[in-house]
């Protein structure tokens, strides 16, 4: 039996994030990884640092528009977190917040950029929406048909192979244990502590568990006890070789899925949200093996992208990948402590990769007692108790 | 777009394939090939260069069919990827084919296989694949002066075959210290058994002794001045597309990449895919598996009874059988050792794709060994196998410095393609359909906000 302050389940983004804030603060940490640092979400995604609202918030309902009003802070936290993070690592992440851009082509989209821009306005967010003649100026390759965009300066992207690394380096430096292969099978609430049991027969012993599993966070959960309605979502992100820099923001799409960036090296990556094929086997956990890349998804995402941006048809594919992203019963975020177990905390949801660094933030926040600036109880795993029908809206 | 559903579909018109196809063709099938040599040469007439092209007379019979549309073909056709929504994606010409077939055989291309070395990416340095254009182009001409580096049994044969032609042989490295000569004469060939490169800086190369597990022995270097190295270490068929088709696969016996798992009637473990051809075992082995695969391809599509089949087979099975003893009894004195790995200096380029040397893994594993379990993690972590050739070339080196199995997942697509081709194909074939059908949890059940992209 291994006795530690803290087991942390998950060696993603979230996961050695939070390693590396509660090593820095002394205490012993051990990360416990089903297959190997990286190798989920955190590694596949393609990189986008959203800080603007997302393309659907112009049709969300009243209460659902609530509730997305209550993650404002949260993201601008998570813009500072990117910040804090490329100081306090000695590490590259290629970390770039030159602005992002959603773009709209049709009227339809030009109205529902509007409207999505009125709520950012109304809600304090910082953007700005340029009208078709300042947005080709800031960006004159695009497509004839774009008419109008929203602009946060605050968006950007990060290498999704470097950052989570850097953080599991970080953590190891100060102590940290980081294991691959470590399949988490028992977690047991003895008293104050807290029984951890992988599958090749090592017990860990803490007072404190943070299931930072990203889509396996559910399966995490269950084994404690906790019931969370973590699903599985295949996507798929495309990559190019290497052309002369083109594009200096990110690029998404008020009416289509589109996530369109140019990374240091030159390539471009390409995504938005498109589903790959996933194969469910009954009575397993998925893992990356049973998803495939959907030709429909990268044909059309592709499709998007060249529309937007002319000159990418020219440029060659080397590229797609799959990952498995973790999508919770209501889209937002699960961040805090469960109800039922104590100094069990649990951070899944929303844009993983994104809000990965105020996700670690937060979770070590909560385990060592700091102060946080953040009201975030509306996030926490309670929402989806039985017990705790109706304290959402409360 | 051009949707095309065949019975059986034929991927590679090497020595497998052209044999595959007439065989299918005589049990009354009008096969569908796709022609894919990745050299852009249809249906490569031999060269004296490779052992492994078809003979004239079959090559000539193909071409007759496929000009009489007996057998139908589909010409500088790249594969692109297997897709579960959309079939075989081919690439022809500028365009997208979607392809079907009840049954499929898949015969690889083959390519040349080297360890790296310092300089292995530079100019001097020829690989077997690339040596009759080499030779073509006078890149290699008569009077140039050679060293024929490798452990092949066709580095020797090439090696007199430059000989003939007029070309100064400074050396002749074998890795096997007992270089099998097959009736060469051994007195012509300067050899050098026991010997491998250590690196190449122009024209001076270094060469190393080598033990008896091809592991470099220190203080041995002696140099050499010539004009070009050819390099013959061990051939490799392309696995990526029985990979992306879910086929099993094992290692290799000649000590590099892996092979395509197959019964004796070529069936791999996906019930409807064969596989034919053996990487450098020559091209009668790849004409009787070939045949072979057709045979049994014709049986699952009920075009022949088992029995009839059978009377067919046998003998060929039973030719199979022996010449493949043979072929492995010679891969197994000319087979490349673990030790010839080590034949690396730190400026070594294990990926010129990704331009990822041995120094740079060497650094990412001495930091990073306990966050790097595998060969993905340090794919991830520094590029290496990124690149267009999908890490074929330097997976055996990766699992050389990691002291573990090492396999690249990989991904579509299997060669670079526009992406205003895809664009193009995606308005023809979904123009209309709404977007993202059949992920309705990506767009959010509730209308929330997407999950990460």
């Amino acid at each position: 039996m291994n006795v530690v302050d803290a087991v942390i389940v998950g060696a993603g983004i979230t996961g050695c994030g939070a390693a590396h804030h509660l090593a820095r603060a002394g205490l012993s940490v051990v990360v416990l990884e089903r297959s190997a640092p990286n190798r989920g979400a955190s590694g596949r995604n393609a990189g986008s640092l959203h800080f603007q609202l997302q393309h659907q918030a112009p049709e969300l309902g009243p209460e659902q528009r609530r509730m997305l009003r209550a993650t404002v802070p949260l993201l601008r936290e998570g813009a500072a977190a990117w910040r804090r993070l490329s100081e306090e690592l000695e590490d590259d992440l290629e970390l770039e917040q030159h602005g992002g851009l959603m773009i709209a082509e049709s009227e339809l989209d030009v109205a529902r950029l509007q409207e999505k821009h009125a709520m950012e306005q109304a809600w304090g967010m910082r953007t700005e929406l340029m009208d078709r003649a300042s947005v080709r100026s800031a960006l004159p390759g695009l497509g004839e048909q774009v008419q109008a965009a929203v602009f946060c300066p605050e968006e950007g992207h990060a290498n999704p192979r470097l950052v989570t690394l850097a953080l599991a380096r970080s953590a190891r430096r100060r102590g940290a244990v980081v294991l691959s292969g470590a399949v988490v099978t028992a977690i047991r609430c003895e008293g104050h502590s807290y029984q951890v049991r992988t599958a090749d027969g090592q017990r860990w012993s803490a007072p404190v568990v943070l299931d930072a599993a990203g889509a396996w966070s559910g399966a995490v959960a269950a084994l404690v006890g906790l019931s969370l309605p973590v699903e599985f979502v295949p996507l798929q992100v495309s990559a190019t070789e290497r052309t002369a820099p083109s594009l200096a923001f990110n690029v998404q799409h008020v009416g289509a899925r589109l996530s369109l960036k140019q990374m240091r090296d030159g390539s471009f990556l390409v995504g938005g949200g498109w589903a790959a094929e996933m194969r469910t086997i009954e009575g397993t956990t998925p893992d990356d093996s049973a998803v495939r890349v959907r030709y429909e998804s990268l044909a059309r995402n592709v499709a998007v992208a060249v529309r937007v941006l002319p000159s990418l048809a020219a440029v060659r594919l080397l590229r797609t990948w799959t990952g498995l992203a973790a999508w919770t019963g209501d889209g937002l975020p699960i961040l805090g402590e469960s109800p039922a177990h104590p100094r069990f905390y649990v951070a899944c949801g929303g844009n993983g990769f994104t809000l990965g660094p105020v996700f670690a933030e937060v979770l070590a926040g909560l385990v060592l007692g700091t102060a946080s600036v953040l009201e975030l109880s509306f996030l926490s795993p309670a929402r989806f108790q039985p017990a705790a029908l109706g304290a959402g809206s409360a | 777009m051009t949707e095309l559903t065949r019975d059986l579909v034929i991927v590679g018109a090497g020595a497998a394939g052209i044999a595959a196809a007439l065989q299918a063709c005589a049990l009354g099938l009008r096969p569908l090939v796709l022609e894919t040599s990745p050299r852009a040469r249809p249906a490569r007439s031999s060269t004296p260069w490779s052992s492994s092209s078809p003979d004239e007379e079959a090559l000539a019979r193909y071409l007759g069919l496929a000009g009489s549309g007996a057998i139908e073909v589909l010409r500088d056709a790249a594969v692109l990827g297997d897709f579960p929504d959309a079939g075989l994606v081919v690439l022809c010409a500028d365009r997208i084919h979607h392809v079907r077939a009840r049954q499929w055989i898949v015969a690889p291309a083959q390519r040349s296989f080297c360890p790296a070395f310092s300089g292995r990416d530079g100019p001097t340095v020829v690989d077997a694949d690339d040596l009759p254009e080499a030779w073509g182009s006078g890149r290699i001409g008569p009077a140039a002066r050679v060293v024929v580096a490798g452990a092949h049994a066709e580095q020797l044969r090439i090696a007199a075959l430059l000989l003939r032609e007029g070309a100064r042989l400074a050396a002749v490295a074998c890795a096997s210290a007992h270089p099998p000569l097959d009736g060469l004469d051994g007195a012509l060939l300067p050899l050098r058994p026991a010997h491998g490169i250590r690196r190449v800086d122009g024209q001076r190369i270094t060469l190393n002794a080598l033990d008896s597990d091809q592991r470099p022995i220190a203080g041995t270097e002696a140099c050499v001045e010539a004009d070009a190295v050819v390099v013959v270490y061990a051939f490799q068929s392309a696995t990526e597309l029985t990979e992306l088709l879910g086929c099993a696969h094992e290692p290799s016996p000649d000590g590099v990449g892996w092979r395509c798992v197959r019964d004796p009637f070529m069936r791999t473990s996906i019930p409807n895919v064969h596989v034919a051809g053996e990487a450098g075992q020559g091209a009668l082995i790849a004409d009787l598996q070939g045949r072979v695969a057709a045979l049994a391809a014709a049986r699952a599509l009920g075009r022949r009874s088992g029995a009839e089949i059978d009377v067919i087979a046998a003998p060929l099975c039973a030719r199979l059988e022996r010449h493949r003893e043979q072929a492995m009894a010679a891969i197994e004195r000319t087979r490349i050792r673990p030790g010839l790995f080590e034949l690396l200096d730190d400026d070594a380029p294990v990926c010129p794709c990704e331009g990822v040397s041995a120094g740079a893994l060497r650094a990412a594993l001495g930091r990073d060994r306990a966050l790097l379990p595998d060969a993905s993690a340090l794919k991830l972590s520094t590029r290496v196998g990124m690149g267009a050739c999908q890490g074929r070339g330097c997976e055996d080196q990766v699992r050389h410095l990691l002291g573990v199995s090492a396999r690249f997942t990989r991904r579509p697509p299997l060669c670079p393609v526009p992406l205003g081709v895809i664009a193009s194909d995606a308005v023809a074939r979904y123009a209309g359909a709404p977007e993202a059908p059949g992920a309705p949890e990506a767009s959010g059940p509730e209308g929330g906000p997407l999950p990460p992209t």
